[in-house]
C-alpha cells in the first residue's frame, strides 16, 4: 500500500532534521603539535609549501615549546598528532586517558641531543650526585640514561632537576644545575655559554633517539586516509628541501626563530627518514620497538616502577602501509 | 495517467502537500527567527571569552619572569582548538613579543599582515578593550590593552603599552546557536506536524472523505450505474453539498429519464419555434425513424406545409390550433417525400410558451397500419352487420351477468323488423323485448334460461308469442353458449319469426283433428277431448252427457241429388246445430251422417231438452235440397264406471232406438216410450 502525501512529507521531514543533525559531527582536524625541533620542521614545509593542501588534508600546526608540552596538549586532547620520540609516547600510554600510536618515524637523531656540562663536570661519570637539568618525561631521560649506562653510573645516583627546555640554559648559566639533557635549538644557545662543554651526545648512541609521528587512536580509525595523505605530503616537504636546501632551511629557521646556519647545523646531526626508508624501523626487530623498548627501560629506572607495556601494541602501520603502497 | 487519479485523491494530495509546505515554510521562518536570535549572543559569548583570555593574558604578562616563560605560556594557552591565535606586541607595535607561532617572534606587525591577528595590530590602540566579529570566519577578537604597572622581568617591561590580541573561533558557539535554532524548529516542526496531521485527519474526515463518497456517488451516476446517493455525512457544508448533489442526481436522473423517453418514445416529439422567419425544430429520433420525416432539418414554413397531402385537413389543424391552443389526436394524411409512400399520422399540438415565444408542441404518431387496419375492420363489421341484418330474424348477443341482471352486447337490426321497434327504442335493452312477450309465455322463455345456466351452460332455445303492431307474432331463440372473458356467462343466439309455421302446424293440427266439410271435431281429435272431459267431470263430480245424431235418409239424398248435395246437407246441419250449441259444447262428425255432440256440464234431463231442441231445430229448417232434414238422436249421460266407447254405445243405443222408433226423434237413457212420447209432441 503507497504511503499517503503526509506520511510520506511527515518522514521526508525527520529524515532531514535527523541527517542535518548528523551533518554536524564533521571528523576532526588534524591537529599536530611540535615543538621548535627542526626535525618535525618538514611538517611545517609541507604546510607552508602547500603540500598538505594539494593532497587535501586540513593540518592545523600548533607551536609548543617542548616535547613535554606537545605531549601535555595531546593528553589535554587539544591535538591529536604530536611529534614525539617513543618516551612521550610510552608516557602517554602510562597515563592511559588517551590512547596513542606511532603510526611513522620521522627522524633518526644522530646527534641533536646532547648533555651539555660545565665546571667541574667533564664527562658522564662526573655526575655522580650532581643535578641534572632534564624535561620531565621526555626524550632526556632517554638521552640521560643511555650515557649513564654507557658511563656505568647507576640512574639513581644522579639528581634529576625537572625543567623545560627554555629554562635550561638559564639553569645552566647561574650554575643552579652541573648539566642539562638537551637538543636543538635550546642546545645551540646553551653551548655558546663559556664553560659550557658537551660530555654526551647521540652520536655515541645512534639507535637511542628515533622521532616518531604520534597519533590518536581515534584519529587512526576515523581519519586513516587523511593520515596517509598527510605521510605523503610529508614525504614531498621531504623531497622538496633535499632539492631546494637553503629554503627549506629558510622556512624551517623562520618557523622556529632561529637563523639558518643554526638550522643547518642541526640538521647536520639529524637524519630525516623518508617513506621509503621506513622498513628497518618496523617490526618485532626493527629500531623502533628496541627505541621504545629502552624508552621503557629508561622510564622504569628514573621512576623505580616497572612498566607493563607490549611496545608492539604502541605502534600502528598501517597508515605507513598504504601511504608507501607495501 | 493523470486524470486516472481520483479526484479526491488529488485533493489530498494537494491539502496535504499545501499543509507540508506551510509547515516547512513555518519550520523553517522559525528556524531563520531562532538563529538570528540566538546569533547575538553566540557573538557576545565568543566576543566576552576572547576578552577573558586577553585580559588574562594582561594579567600574567605584568609577572612573567623570562620571555620563554612567556612564550610557553602563550603557546600553551594557544594550544586549546578554540584559540585561533594569540600575540603580544609592543607598544609601538614594531614587535611581536610572543605569539601563539613560534615563527612570529620579533616579527613586526605589517610583516604578520596576512595572519589572524595582523589587523588588530596595525589598527590604532583603544584606551578601552575592543573586541570585533569576523562573521565571515566566524570569528570574535579581543584587543586589549597591556596594563602593566609594575613589570618585574625584561619581557614585561618591553609590552608596557602594547597589546594583546586574541583570535577565538567561535565557529562551535555560531553552530551551537544554529544547532538551537535547528532545535527550535525540529521542535516546532514536530508540533506542527502533529497539528498539520490533525487538521489533515480532520478535514480528511469531515471534508474528503464525505466528498469522496459524494465523488464515487456523481461517478457511478456518469458510467450509468445503479444510482447512488451521496451520504448526507460530514460537516455541514459538506451536507448541505451532499444534499444538493442529491439533488442534482436525483434531477438528472429524472431528466436523464426523461430523456430516454424522449429519445425512445415511438411517437416523433418535437418542438416546433418561429424565429425570425425561420422554423427551428427540435425532435426525437422517431419523427425520422417512423415518420420518415426529418423535423430538425425543416427550416421553413413552407416545407412544413408541403408535408400535408390534404390541404383542407392542414387549414383545419391549424385553425383549430389557433382557436383553441390544442388539438388531440387529429388524423391527417403526409406525404413525407416524393418517393415515400403517405402516411396517416395522429397528430395531438398544443400552443406553449418558452423565455416569452409562442412555440407549439407536438406529437406525431403513425397511424398508417392502424387506419388501413380499421378501415379494414369496419368494412368487415359492416359486412358482418349487413349479414346480420340480412337473414331473416335476429342475430344477438346475451350476458347473464353474475348478479343475475341481463344485457344485450349486441343485437342486429333484425330485431328492430321481429318486434317492429320504433327507431327511438333500444334493443340493447333486455326489458324492451320482455315487455313485448307474452305474459303467458314469458315464465316459459325464462325458465328454459334458468334451465341453460343450470351447472355447465347449455343450449337455450325457446318458442314465445310477442306483442306487435302487426300483431302477435311466434318467435323461436335458440341461442349457444360461448368461451368469453367477460363476466357472467355470454351466449350467442337467433330469433327468428316463426308464426307462419305456428299457423301452418295449427292449420294442420285442426285438419287432422276436424272434419273437413263441416268443420265439426273429426273422431281422431274427438276421442282425446272426450278422455279429458270424462276425467275432468270424475274429478270435479259433474254431469257429462252425449248426443249420438244420425241424419235420417241420408243415404236417400246422395243416391237422388249426389254427393255434392249431400255435403251441403251435411254442411248444413252442421251449421245449424252449432249455430244453437252452447260455447262449451263440442259438434264432432263420428262418421257419414252420424255426428256426436259433447256436453259438460250437463245433466240427462239436460242432455234430453238440448237434444230434443236440436231435433226441432233441424226439423224446421230448410236443407239445401228443399226438403226436410231430420235427425235421430240418441242421448247417453256419464255413469261412474263408463269408458269412452261404453259412454258412446250408449249414446249410439239410443239413437238406434230413435231410428228404429221411427226417426226425428230422441232415444236416450230412458224408457223407448219417453222417445216416443217425445216425438209424438
Amino acid at each position: 500500500m503507497p504511503l499517503s502525501s503526509l506520511r510520506r512529507g511527515t518522514i521526508l521531514l525527520v529524515v532531514v532534521f535527523v541527517v542535518s543533525a548528523c551533518a554536524r559531527d564533521d571528523p576532526p582536524a588534524l591537529r599536530l603539535a611540535i615543538n621548535p625541533w627542526p626535525g618535525y620542521g618538514f611538517f611545517y614545509i609541507a604546510q607552508q609549501q602547500g603540500f598538505t593542501a594539494d593532497v587535501g588534508v586540513d593540518l592545523e600546526i600548533v607551536d609548543t615549546m617542548s616535547l613535554r608540552d606537545s605531549r601535555l596538549a595531546f593528553e589535554r586532547g587539544q591535538v591529536n598528532l604530536i611529534g614525539a620520540t617513543p618516551l612521550e609516547l610510552v608516557q602517554i600510554a602510562r597515563r592511559a586517558d588517551r590512547e596513542a600510536r606511532a603510526v611513522l618515524v620521522l627522524d633518526h637523531s644522530m646527534s641533536g641531543d646532547v648533555i651539555l656540562a660545565r665546571p667541574p663536570v667533564s664527562a658522564v661519570r662526573d655526575l655522580r650526585g650532581r643535578d641534572v637539568a632534564v624535561e620531565p618525561g621526555s626524550v632526556n631521560l632517554l638521552v640521560l640514561a643511555s650515557a649513564l649506562e654507557k658511563a656505568g653510573v647507576p640512574a639513581s645516583d644522579v639528581r634529576l632537576a625537572p625543567m623545560p627546555q627554555s629554562a635550561m640554559p638559564d639553569a645552566l648559566a647561574d650554575g643552579e644545575v652541573s648539566a642539562a639533557v638537551t637538543y636543538p635549538p635550546f642546545s645551540d644557545r646553551m653551548e655558546r655559554l663559556p664553560e659550557v662543554r658537551r660530555i654526551f651526545d647521540t652520536t655515541e648512541s645512534p639507535d637511542t633517539v628515533v622521532d616518531v609521528l604520534v597519533a590518536s587512536k581515534a584519529i587512526i580509525r576515523q581519519r586513516p586516509d587523511a593520515l596517509r595523505r598527510l605521510m605523503r605530503a610529508y614525504q614531498r616537504a621531504l623531497d622538496w628541501a633535499r632539492a631546494n636546501p637553503a629554503a627549506a632551511t629558510e622556512l624551517l629557521a623562520r618557523r622556529s626563530s632561529q637563523n639558518s646556519n643554526e638550522i643547518r647545523r642541526a640538521l647536520e646531526r639529524i637524519r630525516m627518514i623518508g617513506l621509503r626508508e621506513q622498513r628497518d624501523y618496523w617490526g618485532e626487530n626493527g629500531h623502533l620497538t628496541g627505541a621504545v623498548r629502552r624508552s621503557i627501560a629508561a622510564l622504569e629506572a628514573f621512576d623505580g616502577r616497572s612498566i607493563d607495556l607490549d611496545p608492539e601494541y604502541l605502534l600502528d602501520g598501517r597508515a605507513l602501509k598504504k601511504a608507501t603502497g607495501r | 495517467m493523470k486524470h486516472l487519479i481520483p479526484l479526491h485523491k488529488r485533493i489530498e494530495a494537494r491539502i496535504a502537500m499545501a499543509l507540508l509546505a506551510l509547515a516547512a515554510v513555518f519550520v523553517a521562518v522559525t528556524a531563520w527567527v531562532s538563529y538570528l536570535e540566538h546569533l547575538p549572543d553566540a557573538r557576545d559569548t565568543a566576543s566576552r571569552q576572547a576578552l577573558q583570555i586577553a585580559r588574562t593574558m594582561n594579567y600574567a604578562v605584568e609577572t612573567v619572569a623570562s620571555r620563554s616563560a612567556l612564550e610557553r605560556f602563550v603557546l600553551t594557552v594557544a594550544a586549546s582548538p578554540r584559540i585561533r591565535a594569540i600575540a603580544l606586541a609592543s607598544a609601538d607595535g614594531e614587535r611581536i613579543v610572543a605569539g601563539s607561532r613560534l615563527a612570529w617572534r620579533d616579527r613586526s606587525a605589517r610583516e604578520l599582515a596576512d595572519t589572524p591577528v595582523g589587523p588588530s595590530l596595525t589598527r590604532p590602540l583603544p584606551e578601552d578593550d575592543v573586541t570585533l566579529w569576523r562573521p565571515q570566519r566566524s570569528e570574535a577578537v579581543a584587543i586589549s590593552r597591556l596594563r602593566i604597572t609594575d613589570p618585574v622581568s625584561a619581557v614585561a617591561r618591553s609590552l608596557v603599552g602594547g597589546r594583546v590580541v586574541v583570535v577565538l573561533d567561535a565557529s562551535d558557539v555560531i553552530a551551537r546557536a544554529r544547532n538551537d535554532a535547528l532545535a527550535d524548529g525540529a521542535w516546532l516542526a514536530g508540533a506542527v506536524s502533529a497539528f498539520t496531521l490533525l487538521i489533515f485527519l480532520l478535514v480528511r474526515r469531515q471534508v474528503m472523505r464525505p466528498i469522496n463518497r459524494i465523488y464515487h456517488a456523481l461517478k457511478a451516476q456518469q458510467f450509468g450505474e445503479s444510482r447512488h446517493a451521496a451520504p448526507e455525512t460530514g460537516s455541514p457544508e459538506i451536507r448541505a453539498l451532499a444534499r444538493t448533489v442529491n439533488d442534482f442526481l436525483d434531477l438528472h436522473h429524472r431528466v436523464d429519464r426523461y430523456r430516454r423517453v424522449f429519445q425512445d418514445l415511438p411517437v416523433a416529439v418535437a418542438r416546433i419555434r418561429l424565429a425570425g422567419g425561420r422554423l427551428r425544430i427540435e425532435a426525437n429520433p422517431a419523427s425520422r425513424e417512423r415518420l420518415g420525416v426529418d423535423m430538425a432539418g425543416i427550416t421553413d414554413l413552407r416545407t412544413l406545409q408541403a408535408l400535408f397531402v390534404n390541404d383542407n385537413q392542414r387549414r383545419a389543424l391549424t385553425r383549430a390550433l389557433r382557436e383553441h391552443g390544442l388539438v388531440q389526436g387529429r388524423e391527417v394524411l403526409i406525404a413525407p417525400g416524393p418517393d415515400a409512400p403517405q402516411r396517416w399520422i395522429a397528430v395531438t399540438a398544443r400552443l406553449a410558451l418558452e423565455d416569452g415565444k409562442t412555440v407549439i408542441d407536438v406529437i406525431a404518431e403513425d397511424i398508417t397500419v392502424r387506419k388501413e387496419a380499421m378501415q379494414r375492420l369496419n368494412a368487415e363489421r359492416d359486412r358482418l352487420r349487413d349479414i346480420a341484418d340480412s337473414i331473416p330474424g335476429a342475430v344477438y348477443e346475451y350476458r347473464l351477468m353474475p348478479d343475475g341482471s341481463e344485457r344485450f352486447p349486441f343485437v342486429s337490426d333484425g330485431l328492430r323488423t321481429l318486434l317492429g321497434l320504433s327507431p327511438e327504442e333500444r334493443t340493447d335493452d333486455p326489458g324492451t323485448l320482455w315487455s313485448r312477450i307474452l305474459p303467458e309465455d314469458l315464465d316459459q322463455m325464462r325458465a328454459a334460461t334458468r334451465h341453460a345456466n343450470i351447472g355447465t351452460p347449455s343450449e337455450w332455445h325457446a318458442e314465445f308469442r310477442v306483442r306487435t303492431d302487426h300483431g302477435v307474432r311466434w318467435l323461436f331463440g335458440h341461442a349457444i353458449p360461448a368461451n368469453d372473458p367477460g363476466p357472467g356467462q355470454l351466449f350467442r343466439g337467433v330469433l327468428i319469426d316463426i308464426t307462419e309455421r305456428k299457423e301452418l302446424e295449427a292449420r294442420l293440427d285442426r285438419a287432422a283433428r276436424h272434419d273437413a266439410l263441416t268443420g265439426a271435431l273429426n273422431r281422431a281429435g274427438f276421442e282425446p277431448l272426450l278422455e279429458h272431459a270424462m276425467a275432468t267431470a270424475r274429478r270435479y263430480d259433474r254431469p257429462l252427457s252425449l248426443l249420438m245424431a244420425d241424419l235420417d235418409h241420408f243415404k236417400a239424398v246422395n243416391d237422388r241429388y249426389g254427393h255434392e248435395m249431400g255435403d251441403r246437407v251435411l254442411a248444413h246441419f252442421a251449421r245449424i246445430v252449432s249455430d244453437r250449441l252452447r260455447n262449451s259444447d263440442t259438434l264432432v262428425r263420428w262418421g257419414g251422417e252420424e255426428f256426436i255432440v259433447l256436453l259438460p256440464e250437463t245433466d240427462p234431463d239436460g242432455g234430453w231438452r238440448i237434444a230434443e231442441a236440436l231435433r226441432q231445430t233441424v226439423a224446421a229448417s230448410t236443407s239445401p235440397t228443399g226438403e226436410a232434414v231430420t235427425v235421430s238422436i240418441g242421448v247417453a249421460t256419464l255413469r261412474p264406471d263408463d269408458t269412452v266407447k261404453s259412454l258412446i254405445r250408449r249414446a249410439d243405443a239410443g239413437a238406434y232406438r230413435a231410428k228404429r222408433g221411427g226417426r226425428n226423434r230422441v232415444g236416450g237413457p230412458f224408457s223407448g216410450t219417453t222417445a216416443t212420447q217425445s216425438a209424438a209432441r
